[in-house]
């Protein structure tokens, strides 16, 4: 027998193994042990504080009757769940909103498994957009300033909350990639980007209705959060995705070098773990697939989008820019203006550019390299966002000029008073220029009396 | 070879269990027992000193995370362990170490190959080893069944990475002396 195949068959030496009973048993009675010695060094470490709620808890256990005991943790209870009911419909800003949110983490701390807890943090975040959706949705009068401001925090603290439950997602599908299957993994990071792209465009219309600028930047944020999150989930499957193709290849690896040595066709043909690792390689390549797909999707909207923007809008508003910069330079910043203008002669071809590289994307998903294709979307995304944040500029810079062009309306030249009167040269040595003044008769002794020198202009008499 | 993801598992359970968690605990148990069962069995070959010297291996195991003491791999660390007990066990008993190997050892080969139950396979390769020195043995099984790296067994033998090298050659060798022929 050769020395390689040799080797190879040292691995047969895997099947020494213990008792099966013999080893639930140990470990029984390992944890046992360990949890005894837990125990001790508890005691050991219990504060002051402790001991003392230690020594009441066994006086009550031991002197008060076990019915009361019954009694008052009913009633305790029955308070409990009364204030949840009415928790549950609270929102920022209410008294009770504390509560659901202190009731939403003892939820969590119950919840052991890790994939469990990524859908509780997930059903938080819809539950803080249906908050921020609430808060928004009552209209408020342009004098209620209080109302307002009151508005304004409830906002920032929802966004605020929901910024950290979608962080606490992120955290928890990373617990979730530690200790579960590549497919369960991948299942839920497509749920997590089904929320995060509700959420998103929730976001997004809400920022379009509000005029209040405070709570527009505090969306904004809360949208940027969820894009961060959205974006890293899917590379996290793709990760998983790779990791997998890895394995099966070196487990194949490995069956080719039995195979090599191997002279019975049993070995070749058992199903074994590879054939399971390979049924598992092909559920994850279409999920993941499904997702890069999505991705690809969303932003082909968003591109066709911001072209139709970039063509429809541009023209009309560059020639209103044009005329108030003609008019009134001082009120504008000159060199602001000129930038603007550039940038949009730069994007304008911007859109195609960036459909040119999500077909490339698309292309690399039907061929199956995930990560090359969402490199590609990552790479559209960015052409496309440039073009949109010109054009936000160039809101901006509308709303300027449309200011300007009201105030330049508002101003009416002074003609009342002004009746044709003798034309007065002052002399060379009080000023630089020869000026013409126009005044009234009356004014004359007034003037006469000033000392000042009237020439009278000999055109006029 | 290990994956990324098994890498990090582990990483995570280990610091749960320098905490004190028994969770992480029952995580490195299921990882290793059959592991160290397997590697003291072929060193001590009865199964009621295997399991016995196994249960001591763990416990070792848990003291020593707990008293705060770092550890570089997990699992160099649990072979070192499981090495020493032998030895230990060796020296209380004060049986004689089988360092090399002797004629008047193949009596414990037979019963070695009793008192297992496993395929036809691992019996014939089990008495090939069984006639390898300790060291030999031990760096083939660390090596070719548990996956592990040079690194990783220079730490469980204590012996730098050129030598552990070296051992194994020499090991193969002699192992392809044994089974010539065959």
């Amino acid at each position: 027998m050769r020395l390689t195949k040799k080797i190879s068959r040292l691995r047969d030496l895997a099947s020494i193994q213990p008792d099966k009973r013999w080893e639930k048993t140990m470990k029984y009675d390992l944890l046992d042990e360990i949890s005894s010695q837990n125990r001790l060094m508890q005691a050991y470490k219990l504060s002051n504080a402790q001991k003392i709620d230690l020594f009441v808890m066994r006086f009550f256990n031991r002197m008060a009757p076990s019915l009361s005991k019954a009694l008052s943790a009913f009633l305790v209870f029955m308070m409990f769940f009364g204030v949840n009911i009415a928790a549950q419909a609270s929102v920022p800003g209410q008294p009770l909103w504390p509560v659901k949110r202190s009731i939403e983490e003892v939820e969590i701390a119950l919840t052991f498994s890790p994939v469990n807890k990524t859908i509780k943090h997930i059903e938080q975040v819809d539950e803080r957009m249906a908050e921020i959706d609430k808060i928004l949705e009552k209209d408020i009068a342009v004098d209620e300033v209080e109302v307002q401001v009151k508005q304004d925090i409830a906002i920032k603290q929802a966004v605020s909350h929901l910024e950290q439950d979608i962080a606490s997602v992120d955290s928890a599908l990373q617990v979730v990639k530690e200790e579960k299957e590549a497919i369960e993994i991948v299942e839920l990071v497509k749920k997590v980007t089904s929320v995060t792209k509700g959420a998103i465009t929730d976001l997004e219309t809400q920022i379009e209705d509000t005029s209040s600028t405070i709570i527009e930047d505090a969306l904004d944020g809360a949208k940027d959060a969820n894009e961060e999150v959205k974006v890293a989930a899917v590379d996290l499957a793709i990760e998983v995705h790779d990791e997998i193709v890895a394995e099966t290849l070196i487990a194949e690896e490995i069956v080719v070098e039995e195979l090599n040595s191997s002279s019975t066709l049993e070995e070749i043909t058992a199903e074994g773990p590879e054939q399971s690792r390979r049924e598992e390689l092909e559920a994850v390549k279409i999920l993941v697939a499904e997702i890069v797909a999505e991705q690809i999707k969303d932003l082909s909207a968003q591109i066709d989008t911001t072209k139709e923007d970039v063509d429809n809008v541009v023209d009309e508003e560059l020639v209103e820019l044009a005329v108030v910069e003609e008019v009134n330079e001082a009120l504008l910043e000159e060199e602001e203006v000129v930038v603007i203008l550039d940038d949009i002669d730069n994007i304008k071809d911007n859109p195609a550019e960036a459909a040119v590289i999500l077909d490339e994307a698309k292309a690399l998903l039907e061929e199956g390299s995930f990560k090359d294709a969402i490199e590609k979307v990552s790479e559209s995304k960015e052409l496309n966002d440039k073009s949109e944040v010109i054009l936000e500029k160039l809101d901006e810079l509308q709303d300027v000029t449309e200011e300007v062009v009201e105030e330049l309306e508002n101003v009416e030249p002074v003609t009342e008073g002004l009746e044709q009167g003798r034309k007065i040269e002052v002399l060379p040595d009080t000023t630089t220029s020869t000026q013409n003044l126009d005044i009234k008769p009356e004014d004359e002794e007034i003037i006469e009396s000033s000392g000042i020198d009237i020439v009278e202009d000999p055109e006029q008499s | 070879m290990k994956s990324i993801k098994s890498n990090l598992q582990e990483k995570i359970a280990f610091l749960k269990l320098r905490s004190g968690d028994s969770d992480a605990f029952a995580f490195f148990y299921d990882k290793y027992v059959k592991s160290i069962y397997r590697f003291i069995y072929i060193k001590v070959s009865t199964k009621q000193v295997a399991e016995d010297l196994t249960q001591d291996v763990f416990l070792k195991v848990w003291q020593h995370l707990v008293d705060k003491k770092n550890v570089r791999s997990f699992q160099a660390f649990i072979f070192r362990v499981a090495r020493n007990t032998v030895v230990d066990h060796y020296r209380s008993s004060k049986q004689e170490l089988p360092l090399d190997y002797m004629p008047e050892s193949v009596e414990i080969v037979e019963e070695l190959i009793l008192s297992v139950d496993k395929n036809l396979d691992a019996e014939l390769l089990l008495k090939d080893i069984a006639k390898l020195k300790s060291e030999y043995q031990e760096v083939l099984l660390l090596r070719y069944v548990e996956d592990m790296s040079i690194d990783d067994i220079a730490h469980v033998m204590a012996k730098n990475k050129n030598n552990i090298r070296v051992i194994i050659h020499r090991a193969l060798s002699k192992l392809k002396t044994i089974t010539k022929g065959k």
